[in-house]
């Protein structure tokens, strides 16, 4: 599906994007061939760790989730990542006037959905919810996905590197105020029926 | 709209009133009325304000800053009141000058603390915590056993609580200094923390 | 008669140094404050470093001495040169000067020492209090005189937000700071219990809406811009988002106190205008980078321009947390734990450091009449800068809502989960990050001051002449 592109878009982030802006994906296209097979791996590592493996706090007992709750909290989680993948993606075509792009939003949605790559492969780390390990390989992770995005606006977007770099800090800036949305939606969710249910 | 703002920025007088009037208006409604509402200004059956070396172990507490850590205000939530006890009522805050509500708990909630614990158990953990809690990252306060109590701004503080509203007795303020005869720091601190949320004994 | 000709940025430069000067002795307090919770031998069991009493002398500097400083240089420029004026009174300009180091050092002297109100952003005891309230009246006369007698028909919108945060500060604090005093460094303040939290946070969240936001999004309006070589976006959004900005921000304070004695209607309308504040608080953010976003062919030699651009991103993206965490439901995860510190930060951080960093570079090359000594060393700067907040972010919303959930989680059978101890327990390795991020953070402040240092060494302030202004203004 999308995975020549993935492992062209890691060895060499330039050619990468050249390579998926050549492929003029639609909407549907992103999403059936990247996107929901991506974002599969974190619900369901997550799914395992916190029902199979569980973790400790502090050396205390082994904590887990009931079966229960970690998959509701998975397929919410699942459908979060298609939505913060579609919403990236719409500002992107949305603020693109701004910066003098004009590209179809199937490009602007392939621009977000490949660059969520590296954190979605990450996310396999989370069927073995160890706290420092998870960190020391998310926190690098997370900065090679913004170094991509950065590098793949121009290409994508179709417009000089200047104007890449102010249009991917005014997307950082729309990425942040939605991740902190995500976080009030999780943090609402949680008290309305949602929350996770804990177990020894 | 343009125009009329036109005015204000060529005229500094009227963009200072404005500025203000518009201020003003949030704080008129929310804060004013809460001097007035009844069960926001009576203290709760059986509050006294807090005897000599209650109010010496408040001043400590003050002084040290310990709201920076703890908070005195459990909420009415199911796991709150589980961990603390009955949830923090307004009546019982009328005679703390400042409140001590707090804004982190980086140290579990003291609004109860009163009676949870036994002295020797304050005393030892005020002096290292880490004797009693070994994973607590509060730092020692050893130099309160060290001190004994000032007992020169007792009366006055008494005096000047009594203006502020606080129903202290011409006795009470009398005998104080003898109150606080022989004790250190430490006595006073504990005297403070076990009186904590006391007002309330339901203890759930 | 020269003197009526010139500028005076005599001033301007003193507070300009001290905001450097500050900025590390504030977020060195603050690294030492981050280890001693990941280290807690680190108190050494003496009282004036432990961190209970250290904390607000962090908090202290970094808003009123770093920020405080930053406040008074911009707006002391900004207003002389939008006015094409000279300050009203050099003597009385000079009197807000030393007489706000003054507090400063007060409140360095007398906090460690446990002479503290615990109000938080307002523990400076009465006569510091007292000296505060003639400092802030004078310069505010300086600085609303000096518009009065502006030689520009025009007050320009930047004005209008140090006129804001200068007017509010006032009423703020002298409201709050009410007290009875029992000695020289002893008082019990005017309100008890509910009331008191109900003034506390009326004045808490207004020292960060019209000091910490109000204020630098004067020091936006002027300096963007003027970077930028653009016009400010739209000039009617700017009007609508500073009064609703003004009026908004007052009715907020309440949603520090959700779920707490305040009584309901309170934290309704807390937790109502909060929501609503979105929109003033991102009319300004959508001024800042639309106008950026016009100069975008400077970007390649301009690294103060990606100081600036950033800033207003975390400045759009704490004040969209804002209204988030105050939402009640939120709110009952988030209250007492690390995510409020993180929500601090970010804007602390993202917004108010880094729109200043960018105003200093600006400012200070300009004040001493050279050009900076590197611009690779801004572009490290800023590198240091944004790895420190993404680290001490994402450690905090980590470990808070670990918090939140440990705190609350109960058992099937409806006995709790985690004792306190282990949800303390837990923190530690956020702690360490954070500990990290900030020292990141400072590190950068240091290598800034480096670089600011070697650009003024050895040079005199230059003399600028007040130009004739256009016509038609």
């Amino acid at each position: 599906m999308s995975f020549g592109h993935v492992l062209k878009l890691f060895t060499n982030p330039g050619s990468g994007w050249q390579a998926i802006h050549a492929n003029r994906y639609s909407v549907g296209g992103v999403f059936i061939q990247h996107t929901a097979i991506f974002a599969l791996i974190p619900a369901v590592a997550g799914y395992i760790g916190t029902t199979q493996v569980g973790w400790q706090v502090a050396g205390g007992d082994i904590v887990r989730l009931t079966a229960a709750s970690a998959g509701r909290i998975a397929v919410l989680y699942y459908l979060a990542m298609l939505a913060g993948v579609g919403t990236v993606g719409w500002a992107i075509h949305w603020m693109g006037k701004t910066y003098g792009a004009d590209q179809p939003i199937g490009q602007c949605l392939a621009l977000a959905s490949f660059t969520a790559t590296p954190l979605f492969l990450i996310g396999v780390l989370q069927s073995y919810p160890v706290l420092w390990l998870n960190l020391i390989a998310g926190l690098p992770v997370l900065a090679f996905t913004t170094y991509i995005f950065y590098s793949g606006v121009p290409i994508m977007m179709e417009i000089p590197p200047e104007r890449g770099f102010l249009f991917s800090s005014a997307m950082l800036a729309f990425g942040l105020v939605t991740l902190v949305a995500l976080l009030a939606v999780t943090a609402l969710l949680w008290g309305s029926g949602y929350a996770p249910t804990f177990t020894s | 709209m343009a125009n009329g703002h036109e005015k204000l920025e060529t005229n500094i007088g009227l963009m200072v009133v404005l500025i203000l009037l518009v201020a003003s208006v949030g704080g008129i409604v929310t804060v004013v009325p809460q001097f007035f509402q009844g069960e926001l200004t009576t203290p709760i059956k059986g509050l006294k304000p807090r005897g000599a070396l209650e109010l010496t172990g408040m001043d400590i507490y003050i002084r040290e800053s310990c709201n920076t850590c703890h908070s005195q205000m459990i909420r009415p939530f199911r796991a709150e009141t589980e961990r603390y006890g009955h949830y923090s009522v307004a009546g019982e805050f009328v005679y703390d000058r400042p409140f001590q509500w707090g804004s982190k708990r980086t140290g579990p909630d003291l609004h109860r603390v009163g009676g949870r614990y036994s002295d020797v158990w304050h005393r030892v953990h005020l002096i290292n915590p880490r004797d009693v809690v070994p994973e607590s990252i509060m730092p020692g306060y050893p130099w309160l056993e060290e001190n004994a109590v000032d007992a020169s701004q007792i009366q006055r503080k008494m005096r000047v609580l009594r203006v502020l509203g606080h129903p202290y007795s011409d006795e009470e303020i009398e005998e104080a200094p003898k109150a606080l005869e022989g004790k250190t720091e430490m006595d006073a601190m504990i005297a403070y923390l076990q009186n904590l949320g006391t007002s309330i004994k339901a203890r759930r | 008669m020269a003197a009526a000709q010139t500028y005076n940025d005599k001033v301007v430069t003193q507070f300009a140094v001290m905001t450097i000067v500050w900025a590390i002795v504030g977020m060195l307090v603050g690294v030492i404050i981050a280890a001693q919770l990941a280290w807690p031998a680190l108190n050494f069991d003496v009282p004036y470093l432990t961190y209970s009493r250290l904390r607000p002398l962090h908090t202290n500097a970094v808003i009123f001495a770093f920020g405080g400083c930053a406040l008074f240089a911009s707006s002391y420029y900004v207003v002389q040169r939008t006015c094409h004026v000279r300050l009203l009174s050099d003597r009385l300009a000079a009197f807000t000067f030393w007489g706000w180091q003054t507090v400063i050092v007060l409140a360095a002297i007398t906090l460690p020492l446990g002479i503290t109100t615990t109000k938080e952003y307002a523990e400076l005891e009465w006569p510091i209090d007292i000296l505060i309230t003639v400092v802030w009246v004078v310069y505010a006369i300086v600085f609303l005189g000096t518009i009065a007698k502006r030689r520009v028909k025009h007050i320009y919108v930047a004005n209008w937000f140090f006129a804001a945060f200068i007017l509010a500060v006032a009423m703020l604090h002298v409201v709050n700071s009410a007290a009875l005093p029992v000695s020289l460094w002893k008082s019990y303040s005017a309100y008890a219990g509910v009331q008191d939290a109900m003034v506390q946070w009326w004045y808490g969240h207004n020292a960060v809406g019209f000091f910490l936001t109000a204020g630098f999004l004067g020091m936006m309006y002027y300096f963007v811009p003027k970077q930028a070589n653009r016009p400010v976006y739209s000039y009617r959004l700017s009007i609508v988002h500073f009064w609703a900005l003004t009026f908004t921000y007052i009715w907020a304070g309440p949603h520090h106190l959700l779920y707490t004695a305040l009584p309901d209607w309170a934290q309704s309308l807390g937790m109502v205008m909060s929501i609503i504040l979105l929109a003033p608080s991102w009319g300004g953010m959508i001024n800042g980078i639309m106008t950026l976003s016009g100069a975008w062919e400077k970007l390649r030699t301009d690294p103060v321009l990606r100081f600036l651009i950033v800033s207003v991103s975390f400045y759009g993206m704490s004040t969209f947390e804002g209204p988030m965490m105050a939402i009640k439901t939120v709110n009952a995860l988030s209250h007492y734990t690390e995510w409020t510190i993180g929500h601090v930060h970010s804007g602390a951080l993202g917004w108010v450091a880094l729109v200043s960093f960018g105003t200093m570079y600006y400012l200070i090359p300009r004040l001493f009449g050279r050009e900076l000594y590197s611009l690779k060393l801004v572009e490290v700067h800023f590198w240091i800068a944004t790895v420190g907040i993404v680290l001490y972010i994402t450690a905090l919303w980590t470990s808070g809502i670990m918090q939140g959930l440990m705190w609350r989680a109960v058992n099937t059978d409806g006995t709790l989960t985690y004792s306190f101890v282990e949800s303390v327990l837990a923190m530690h390795p956020f702690y360490v990050i954070r500990f990290f991020g900030g020292l990141l953070f400072l590190g950068g402040a240091i290598l800034m001051a480096y670089n600011l240092w070697k650009t003024v060494a050895g040079a005199r302030v230059a003399h600028v002449a007040v130009p004739a202004p256009a016509p038609a203004h």
